[in-house]
């Protein structure tokens, strides 16, 4: 068959291509060991959050050396805790920490996402997401929704400070 | 026979059912759905040139303007924009005289109108919805709208978008219908034009993906309107919704673009002068992409709590997909290599869209890996991507509006306005979503951006200026083409291969000078009037070729790179040569039928009264049957608060006394009380008038196109009218299908075992089985009666037909009022609202075929309709045989298990 240059040049680009995303992907999933948000996260009842062993009392736990779980609800318009604007805690933790992240929402669906970073899911009503992160440098990050959830969705935000080791008091905010 | 009023009279545009009269308004009305949606944009581009807004629009606003420009961009522009092409060109394409049914063509079109209308009357209603395109449950009930606006709006815009989706459902059905069926004597479907194949393709999607939609649209208007509970649970209702709405969301991305890639092919073979490159391979590729759109659709929810095996299936299937779309992109791009070619407007429209889409499918390829879609999701980068792959497809069909101008208007633009209008477009284009890209991790969905971001985002909005007022030189030049411009011939285009170009710019009324055919190989007309009508014979030898058509042969080798030498006169070639031409049996669809159907939704058909009877091309009912419901649906929009009134106490003892108080009082707020008798008038006067409008419908006499002699491959033995019907019954399905589907994917999520079903006993269930089945068999016998012209005995079979109909919604409702005198309602949980809607929807199908057997009833009794041509009966009778079975599925489903 006489294939010519152009095409040859195309199609070689073209398997490249293919192969350089399969390799983002198989190197993000494997090699980075991105964590990825599954069922595992189980369900809750929104309407008894309250009695909640996780949700009860939300808030950021030590549960190991360098380990934290982070337990947040969303409601509309707040992150608890994380929205330090509307009075709730910063959500606060420790640099070189792994963190894990439990949200899970009190009425619609909202969206948590730390821009900068690659903490970002959607919290269904019902559901709880799990994701963990690891935080290495001081930094402030923001913290925001990003689905629709009504007309003061625009201010739903809170903020997650990542301070020194030597400067974490344990626990959220002060 | 009813004549066509004058073009310039106001009575024309509201009877016609011509295919290129009804593609001209769905072209003209897609424009202004353009302007409305662009407004919407430059509104809220404006409000994002400063960081957290310039206070132009209130946070609710900002949702509503969002939300509207998605929803009127996505349904009210870009599929009726390609579904007026598709009118005008597809039957010219394929040779055919109008669509399979014309009545049923403006009926889609009136309700896309009327669908437009309700949509923008939600926002007088105390705002429209502002929960985002995707409607996410549950934030798209009532229970939240306290949080966005009036209940009547947001369930305007619901059911807006509900008879949108109808209006889609009824064209599918008359496009397959007339594809399959109508095609010109030797066009096999290997040798239908390009455009036509990404139209078939893009109606096959439609089909199965809209019936999803429609089925999650009727689920959520009935949440909003008799407050069931379907998405406003938190057990499992945001998922579900999630997957009824990307089911049909992802075949939508290339239901939309299918038609921009089909004016493609056409614009890249014409002005290169070449054949496309590969063309079998890219119609493979094309039904390739078709059937793997619908298994792709979970990578639009990698950020929900499905398991992590699922997802990485899904996101092999969405690296799969876009292979096909590489090879169409490397045949488009070898076409112009091995081509010479033209850059007038409609090619560099054509090529620009394939420079946007080649981005825009680059960037897509990033979302689709779970891993980077924890960095993109929700970001500027997904808002670039789907821009670039959507206006891209926009981009061509303006591409497309600007090659069939000249033919439609009978106009030539101006050519040199056209490039300036291009070079605006594409500087617009990329000023306006290029910086997305640089801004990427902008959230998006607020107007809160980083303060490093403000270049880019006023760049954006500078470009959406831009981009928006490039379209004033188009209006420009054609209004100028419409007073000054020189008249267009026949094929301004010289290498345009196709048929619509071998005849004059405008086509007259009846398209054709003659019969169309392939059968030498290349398009010939036929004067059969010559002839005696035939009947079940074999195709006739061609008689005579008339003058217009004169042919030339199109040479097959591959390094053809000589343009074609033109005759004078209308020429065209086939695409490619036709091998064989096939001498078929006529299909016996010609016969005299003495009376036109009803159902309405296969309601146009093709009675003839005499083979030689001109086809008519004016009913005032398609009109009135999208006017009735129009005013129906405006009614139904008010209705919550009624039936929160009626049901006050039940449901407070149900969902609590803040729930109905909230309810009660956000109803109240649009209406402030004295409205809510008129929703009611609105609502009981719309369903007269439809009513009324569909016996008209059904009693008018009205001759479609009927073609004796056409390619028919694979589906000849069934006829017309059936076709029709077989194809509405599988969007029928897939509507069931997704209600059946939701009732599984919620019981399992509570667990099969432990569900707590509805019905007290099976007995009733099993009693009504029996019955549906025993009036599915008087269907039957009276389809033997007809055949032996038995009047008597249609009447009494037929009888007996609606008879145990009645007696099944008898059972029925004796169910339902001792269910209601136990105090359970349709609200009172997740499992009694599935329990009334699956039925109750059952049970809607029952009493439409009920009607459906009245009226034939009556026409049987008054003017001996059906006796020795049981047709109608049958496909009354396939209509109610599905019914039946959709019951032997929901009783064990409901009853038993």
């Amino acid at each position: 068959m006489d294939i010519h240059t152009y095409e040859k040049a195309w199609l070689g680009a073209a398997l490249v291509l293919i192969v350089f995303f399969i390799a983002t992907v198989t190197y993000g999933t494997v090699g980075a060991g991105v964590e990825m948000i599954d069922d595992s996260g189980g369900t809750v009842d929104p309407n008894n959050l309250a009695d909640h062993e996780r949700f009860g009392d939300p808030g950021v736990e030590q549960v190991g050396e360098n380990e934290y779980e982070v337990n947040v609800i969303a409601s509309a318009f707040f992150f608890r805790p994380g929205s330090d604007q509307r009075g709730f805690d910063p959500i606060r933790v420790p640099a070189n920490s792994t963190v894990t992240f439990y949200v899970t929402s009190s009425d619609v669906i909202h969206g948590f996402s730390i821009p900068g970073t690659n903490v970002n899911t959607m919290v269904i009503p019902g559901e709880v997401a799990e994701l963990t992160v690891e935080f290495d440098e001081p930094e402030t990050y923001g913290l925001l929704c990003n689905e629709y959830c009504g007309f003061d969705h625009h201010n739903m935000e809170g903020t997650v400070e990542v301070v020194p080791e030597d400067q974490y008091d344990g626990g959220d905010g002060q | 026979m009813s004549e066509l009023p004058p073009r310039r009279s106001l009575k024309r545009w509201l009877v016609t059912t011509n295919h290129k009269d009804v593609g001209v308004m769905y072209l003209v009305t897609a424009m202004f759905f353009l302007l409305l949606g662009g407004i919407f944009a430059l509104v809220f581009r404006a409000h994002l040139w400063e960081a957290g807004g310039t206070g132009l629009l209130s946070g609710s606003e900002f949702n509503q303007s969002v939300t509207s420009h998605g929803l009127i961009m996505v349904f009210w522009f870009l599929s009726p924009f390609a579904t007026g092409f598709a009118n005008y060109v597809v039957p010219l394409q394929i040779g055919a005289d109008d669509l399979a049914f014309p009545r049923l063509n403006a009926l889609s079109y009136w309700f896309y109108l009327f669908s437009g209308i309700l949509f923008m009357l939600a926002f007088f209603q105390g705002g429209s919805f502002g929960g985002g395109w995707t409607m996410y449950a549950p934030l798209n009930v009532p229970t939240y709208t306290l949080a966005m606006e009036a209940t009547a709006g947001s369930n305007m815009t619901i059911i807006a978008l509900m008879m949108f989706v109808m209006s889609i459902t009824f064209g599918t059905v008359n496009f397959m219908t007339t594809i399959h069926r109508m095609r010109a004597e030797g066009l096999g479907l290997w040798n239908m034009p390009l455009f036509t194949w990404s139209w078939l393709l893009t109606v096959w999607m439609m089909l199965f993906a809209f019936a999803a939609l429609l089925a999650a649209l009727l689920l959520l208007s009935i949440d909003r309107v008799f407050l069931t509970q379907y998405f406003a649970t938190d057990q499992g209702s945001s998922l579900l919704w999630g997957h009824l709405f990307w089911f049909f969301g992802h075949p939508e991305v290339y239901i939309v673009f299918f038609p921009a890639l089909g004016l493609m092919f056409e614009t890249f073979q014409t002005f290169t002068g070449r054949r496309l490159v590969g063309r079998k391979w890219v119609i493979i590729a094309m039904v390739l992409v078709a059937v793997q759109s619908f298994l792709v659709w979970m990578h639009h929810m990698f950020l929900t709590t499905i398991n992590l095996e699922i997802k990485t299936l899904y996101m092999a299937t969405t690296i799969g997909i876009s292979l096909p779309f590489d090879l169409m992109v490397f045949a488009l791009i070898y076409t112009m290599v091995k081509g010479r070619v033209r850059f007038t407007t409609p090619f560099l429209f054509s090529l620009g869209a394939l420079v946007l889409f080649i981005l825009g499918g680059i960037t897509g390829v990033f979302l689709g890996a779970v891993v980077l879609d924890y960095e993109f999701r929700g970001t500027y980068w997904v808002v670039a991507h789907f821009h670039y792959v959507m206006v891209s497809g926009v981009t061509a069909l303006v591409g497309g509006l600007y090659y069939w101008w000249p033919k439609i208007t009978g106009k030539m633009y101006h050519e040199f306005a056209g490039k300036v209008h291009f070079a605006a477009y594409f500087i617009g284009f990329n000023l306006l979503y290029f910086p997305m890209f640089l801004t990427w991790e902008t959230p998006r969905r607020v107007f809160h951006y980083q303060a490093g971001d403000l270049i880019w985002h006023q760049l954006a909005t500078v470009g959406a200026y831009f981009f928006g007022f490039s379209f004033l030189i188009m209006f420009g030049n054609f209004a100028w083409s419409l007073l000054y411009g020189p008249k267009a011939p026949d094929n301004p285009w010289k290498f345009s291969r196709t048929a619509e170009w071998a005849i004059p710019s405008p086509p007259p009324l009846d398209n054709w000078p003659g019969r169309p055919t392939y059968r030498s190989g290349k398009l010939e007309f036929v004067d059969d009037s010559a002839e005696t009508a035939t009947d079940g014979g074999e195709a006739d030898d061609p008689a005579v070729a008339t003058d217009g058509g004169t042919t030339v042969d199109d040479t097959e080798t591959d390094d053809d790179d000589d343009p074609i030498i033109m005759t004078d006169g209308g020429t065209v070639i086939n695409d490619e040569v036709t091998d064989k031409v096939t001498d078929q049996p006529v299909a016996t669809d010609g016969g005299a039928v003495t009376d036109a159907t009803i159902d309405a939704d296969s309601a146009d058909e093709a009675a003839t009264t005499h083979e030689e009877a001109h086809i008519d091309h004016a009913s005032i009912w398609p009109f009135m049957l999208g006017l009735s419901t129009f005013i129906m649906f405006a009614g139904l929009s008010g209705m919550t608060d009624v039936i929160i009134e009626l049901f006050s106490t039940e449901m407070t003892n149900h969902l609590g006394q803040e729930a109905v108080s909230d309810q009660a009082s956000v109803g109240r707020i649009a209406d402030s009380g004295s409205i809510r008798p008129n929703y009611i008038a609105a609502f009981l006067g719309g369903l007269g008038l439809l009513l009324v409008s569909l016996f008209k419908l059904g009693t008018e006499d009205f001759t479609g196109p009927t073609m004796n002699i056409a390619e028919r491959w694979p589906f000849e033995g069934i006829d017309t009218t059936k076709f029709g019907v077989w194809v509405f019954l599988a969007s029928d399905v897939i509507v069931f299908g997704a209600a059946i589907g939701a009732y599984i994917f919620m019981r399992l999520w509570s667990g099969w075992e432990t569900f707590h079903t509805i019905p007290s006993a099976a007995w009733p269930g099993l009693l009504n089985t029996y019955i549906l089945l025993t009036s599915s068999f008087t269907v039957i016998l009276a389809l033997v009666m007809a055949e032996r012209s038995n009047k008597k005995g249609v009447l009494a079979t037929l009888g007996a037909t609606i008879v145990l109909g009645l007696g099944f919604l008898g059972i029925k409702s004796w169910e339902w009022a001792e269910k209601f005198s136990h105090g359970d309602y349709w609200f009172s949980g997740i499992e009694y609202s599935m329990y009334y809607v699956t039925t109750g929807l059952h049970a809607l199908h029952v009493i439409m075929g009920l009607l459906i057997g009245i009226f034939m009833l009556y026409r049987v009794y008054t003017i001996d309709a059906y006796l020795g041509d049981n047709r109608h009966l049958e496909y009354f009778g396939l209509y109610w045989h599905f019914v039946d079975i959709v019951w032997v599925i929901l009783f064990p489903l409901f009853y038993l298990m």
